[in-house]
């Protein structure tokens, strides 16, 4: 199984973009590990059309009265079996 | 009206048109009272009683005008019902799958347009016609407004869903930049498991 790291930025915009809630926050991190641990291969397949090395990830969560949708860039190309979520944004 | 008593093919077609939409409608309990009218009417077509068809036809306008609004009744005020079950499903969206949003939505949305499409039959159907024939349904004025009520709820609950054509944000490149940056810098960032133990604490 793949080795994920977060860079700092990416989770500390998680936090804001849901506003600290910290059930969403596991939320978004427990489903994250679940996809990138087993479901890799399917995400793989969903490069990023400007950036080779990264592919999407996209999780859709309602929290806080609203729907959270957002776009992780994750990098498989630095190093063997590491992904680097390098990037969120949020729509 | 038209004479329609005498004994010609347009009563017998009357006549069976009667018959035919009794067969549809009985055992309906909320339509009774219109059986019952109708029944009253055949037995004055078939005593050729102009007058009395009159009157009888009459009778089944009113009832129907009652069914209509036992009907308006029942529907009005969904919305308001609907309303205060949200939390509970949006409690409930919370903690579904991201695959199933897809055929959740789809779902919801088919559930409003199914109740607009009654409210849209009940107000351009029945109270419609009955208006042609002056007859009034005391409370249709509340039909546009529970379906005016019903149209700002679903764009409520539906604006914004996560459906699986819906454009994406998109990728924030200056962060991806900032990152490498930090990786070329020895700043590796913090494991997925590290931080979910973090945050179970």
């Amino acid at each position: 199984m793949p080795r994920v790291i977060v860079m700092p930025e990416v989770s500390a915009k998680v936090s804001e973009i849901l506003q600290g809630i910290r059930k969403a926050i596991l939320q978004v991190w427990n489903r994250l590990h679940e996809h990138l641990n087993d479901r890799v291969h399917q995400h793989r397949k969903d490069r990023d059309s400007d950036d080779a090395d990264l592919f999407n990830y996209i999780h859709s969560l309602y929290a806080n009265r609203r729907w959270n949708h957002l776009r992780f860039a994750v990098n498989d190309t630095i190093a063997q079996d590491h992904l680097f979520v390098e990037a969120v944004s949020f729509g | 009206m038209a004479n329609i008593t005498n004994r010609s093919p347009i009563s017998g077609v009357f006549r069976d048109e009667i018959v035919g939409l009794i067969g549809e409608i009985e055992g309906v309990e909320p339509l009774e009272e219109v059986v019952k009218n109708l029944n009253a009417m055949l037995t004055a077509l078939d005593y050729n009683d102009v007058v009395l068809v009159e009157s009888r036809l009459s009778s089944v306008f009113e009832a129907l005008a009652r069914v209509a609004e036992d009907c308006i009744t029942r529907v009005v005020g969904q919305t308001a019902r609907i309303k205060g079950s949200l939390p509970r499903f949006w409690s409930s969206v919370e903690d579904c799958p991201p695959e199933l949003f897809q055929q959740i939505g789809e779902t919801v949305a088919a559930c409003f347009d199914s109740r607009l499409q009654l409210l849209a039959k009940l107000r351009d159907g029945v109270v419609k016609s009955l208006s042609q024939h002056e007859y009034r349904v005391n409370n249709s004025e509340n039909l546009h407004r529970e379906a005016d009520e019903l149209r700002l709820l679903k764009e409520e609950i539906l604006t914004d869903w996560p459906w699986q054509d819906r454009p994406l944000p998109e990728v924030d490149r200056s962060m991806v930049a900032r990152s490498r940056t930090a990786i070329r810098r020895g700043d590796m960032g913090e494991s997925l498991e590290n931080l979910l133990n973090s945050l179970r604490g």
